[in-house]
């Protein structure tokens, strides 16, 4: 109901309101998962806004860096706090220790460990982002402060993303939009797509995924196997679905955001997947890390350090656990040693399958809950001896993959809603009415939060 | 771009009917074996209802058997070996309270051979622990299976998460402030009016200074789930075996509600008679509520001897087989006195 209404009122409204409705609509959004940590986010719109000003309106370098590092630190101080302090301090024996005699200071520490607010990591990149491209001169700062805060909490891509540019939002949050027979066909084509991917696609694989990696010493040897690859799917199919359904509601709204993946596990080296998935995150760790680190225009010693932090700080980026750290690791390592390997894969096919099959087998520590069972599920790959139980799953949850999986590569890069236009009304029509039958009778029967809410 | 009234016309039929062959695919292939695993107890219902006069619904008291029991009926079906000239059969899921009841009593046919319905009283339901139960969650999905809406719209209420969806966190915060602020009222010095307050003076020392912690756990077990006095305006579960009351006369249905028994001895022997009051005082009211409004109530409260239970470190309501065997007596007793009284009428 929430859509269909703030869309109407929308549309309803004269245009030098709209704003105000979509920072409203926007807050309660994210308020509805807690009304707390609404003001995290008001607080890091301030912080951002004020800095940026600062920053704009001093022509003395150290002022303007100041600035800049008063809003760095405080968003990664709360980014630090909500999402880091438990996991590195708070639940180690020695603070432990310290606050245990004292009930309010435990609870106080205690909190910071069950409370993750909801898409911080996303909307902190997206703030931070902007007052750096202030910094560099690459954005001219928003003087207004209701417009500003739209940018920040704009709710189609709040929890989860894209992490956009403020020179590439703000401009058409800002714009006069008319309501647009082909914004809504467009905006109604990419949320079908992505409730199809997400509900029929990664819903559906998620039965599997849990039964695998949960108790990885049940199953026979191929159904880990089975499930190191579903994840993969379910992974992509719940991001890629998230993506799409908020590219469509923003669409509706007359708003473009960008695209986030791009056929990644077609990709035919690790450096090529970081093209392909989740390309606002690696564009932004590509901007504001390893670019100021230097780039590729150091040592080899230098730039080896400077990709490695970035993977691994990528990997953190996900959450405090070793395992996402590990995940980041691994990545380094295979872009290292892609680099590095004197052998160049000829066969395009072939280094298709290598780079999918080392990105499925760096997901695995991304999706255990610990080192312990992502060792498990390996054991369990190569238990061929031992014996094990069947895994009972619907074959036609594998069909409907193969299925999406060859109209994937079918429609290329093409965006869906572009790629609907080639075709003729009663292809697309069927294709709508296909995706509508799949979600009504075939998708998985218990709610999922998509996966990337948590980050 | 032009858009006509055919146009729109054109694609709204699309979409009605892509919704409409869903709904018939869906009912006629997929609905069944779903329902058989989603919605068990429907399922069960569906064809229950044909076969017999009485149904007794519960929970996991009705199934849970010790692997130490020669006899491994349920308490349904000692129930169904006791009576004579009647048929019952038993439904059960772990967990269910009265609030998942209700929507599979509102299933039963009006023209369906039940003429009895047996629901199990789980006094524990009554209380904070369990109305804020981490598992209401996954419990309110499965409701969606039991709604009397078309099956593809129920299906799809649990795909999209459309059901009072409480957080866990949520649920114990609430649970824990029940537990601090709801004070205990009673007529007799109570030197702890909270639960809060009652289980940090509850304590086992050991004669080396140190504390039988396991003990103490158990006594905290039961404090939580037995000291609370119903309130029958708010409590959720009051509204919802009211609802059944409401349910069954309007289909014509004798209700009896199954008190069931609890280890009175242990909560004792553990805590004191003063937890015992609570749980007499709220069986009491339980009883006079409901035999005012015409339902016949089988109290087993005190029936079950504490040796008889099947775990020791919970408070649960899991017997063994003598333990179900008196509950499955009394519950037989109540029905074959109904039974021959209407015999005698007839």
């Amino acid at each position: 109901m929430f859509l269909p209404l703030v869309f109407g009122l929308f549309f309803a409204l004269p245009h030098k309101w709209r704003w105000l409705l979509i920072l409203v609509a926007s807050y309660f959004f994210y308020g509805w998962w807690k009304i707390e940590f609404l003001a995290i986010i008001i607080f890091s719109t301030i912080v951002d806004f004020v800095c940026a000003q600062k920053i704009d309106s001093s022509n003395n370098d150290a002022v303007r860096k100041r600035w800049l590092w008063l809003s760095l630190s405080l968003n990664l101080g709360l980014l630090f706090l909500f999402k880091y302090f438990y996991f590195f301090v708070g639940s180690t024996d020695w603070v432990q220790g310290l606050v245990h005699p004292h009930a309010r200071l435990r609870d106080f520490v205690d909190f910071f460990g069950k409370a993750l607010p909801v898409g911080i990591s996303f909307y902190t990149f997206q703030t931070m982002s902007y007052t750096l491209d202030v910094y560099y001169g690459k954005a001219k700062p928003e003087k207004h402060l209701g417009h500003f805060a739209v940018f920040v909490s704009y709710f189609p891509q709040l929890v989860a993303g894209p992490i956009e540019r403020f020179s590439h939002l703000n401009e058409q949050l800002k714009k006069h939009q008319y309501l647009n027979y082909k914004n809504l066909q467009a905006g109604f084509r990419l949320m079908l797509y992505g409730f199809f991917v997400k509900m029929v696609i990664a819903d559906n694989l998620s039965y599997t995924v849990t039964s695998i990696f949960d108790e990885p010493t049940k199953w026979k040897f191929y159904w880990n196997i089975v499930g190191v690859f579903s994840f993969s799917f379910q992974i992509y199919a719940d991001f890629f679905g998230y993506s799409l359904i908020a590219q469509g509601a923003a669409k509706l709204f007359g708003v473009n955001l960008m695209d986030n993946f791009n056929l990644p596990y077609l990709a035919h080296s690790i450096t090529d997947f970081w093209k392909k998935w989740h390309i606002s995150l690696s564009q932004w760790f590509r901007d504001y890390l390893y670019i100021p680190l230097g780039g590729n225009k150091v040592s080899k010693q230098r730039w080896v350090f400077n990709i490695s932090i970035v993977f691994v700080l990528s990997g953190l980026w996900h959450g405090a656990n070793y395992t996402y750290l590990f995940w980041g690791a691994l990545h380094a390592l295979f872009y290292l040693i892609e680099r590095f390997f004197p052998f160049k894969i000829k066969s395009k096919s072939v280094a298709q399958i290598i780079t999918f099959l080392s990105v499925s087998l760096a997901w695995i520590f991304f999706r255990a809950n610990d080192f312990k069972s992502a060792l498990a599920v390996f054991k369990g790959i190569f238990n061929i001896q031992a014996g094990g139980r069947q895994l009972d799953t619907q074959p036609f949850v594998f069909l409907l993959l193969l299925m999406f999986g060859l109209f994937e590569i079918y429609r290329k890069n093409k965006r869906f809603d572009h790629f609907c236009n080639q075709l003729n009304a009663a292809k697309r029509w069927a294709i709508y009415c296909f995706m509508l039958f799949c979600i009504l009778t075939l998708s998985g029967t218990e709610y999922k939060a998509f996966i990337y809410f948590k980050f | 771009m032009k858009i006509s009234i055919k146009h729109i016309f054109f694609k709204s039929l699309a979409i009605v009917l892509t919704i409409a062959i869903s709904h018939f695919v869906y009912k006629t292939i997929y609905w069944e074996p779903e329902l058989k695993d989603q919605g068990n107890m429907l399922f069960k219902l569906r064809e229950f209802q044909w076969h017999n006069d009485i149904i007794y619904i519960g929970e996991s008291s009705n199934y849970w058997i010790s692997p130490a029991d020669e006899d491994k009926r349920t308490i349904s079906e000692m129930v169904n070996d006791s009576i004579e000239g009647q048929r019952l059969s038993g439904m059960q899921s772990p967990a269910f309270h009265a609030g998942m009841y209700l929507p599979i009593i509102e299933n039963i046919d009006t023209r369906s051979r039940v003429k009895q319905l047996v629901v199990t009283m789980n006094l524990r339901s009554f209380g904070q622990p369990w109305i804020y139960s981490g598992s209401e969650n996954s419990l309110q999905r499965t409701k969606c299976f039991y709604q009397s809406y078309a099956p593809l719209y129920n299906r799809m209420c649990a795909a999209l998460g459309f059901y009072y969806n409480p957080q866990a966190d949520a649920q114990e915060k609430k649970m824990l402030h029940c537990f601090e602020f709801d004070t205990l009222k009673v007529d007799f010095p109570l030197k702890y009016n909270t639960i809060k307050s009652w289980c940090d003076v509850v304590k086992f020392p050991l004669p080396d200074g140190t504390e039988d912690f396991p003990k103490r756990q158990l006594a905290d077990h039961y404090i939580k789930a037995y000291a609370f006095q119903i309130d029958v305006e708010n409590n959720i579960r009051i509204k919802d075996f009211d609802k059944i009351v409401e349910i069954c006369k309007a289909k014509n249905i004798q209700l009896y509600y199954n008190i069931l028994g609890e280890n009175v001895q242990w909560a004792d022997s553990l805590v004191g008679s003063e937890l015992v009051y609570f749980m007499k005082a709220n069986r009491d009211l339980l009883m006079e509520r409901y035999s005012k409004k015409g339902v016949i109530m089988i109290d087993n409260l005190e029936e079950v001897p504490g040796d008889y239970f099947g775990e020791k470190d919970w408070t649960t309501e899991h017997y063994n087989q003598y333990g179900r065997l008196i509950v499955a007596k009394n519950v037989a007793k109540a029905l074959n006195k109904a039974f021959e009284l209407k015999s005698l009428k007839n």
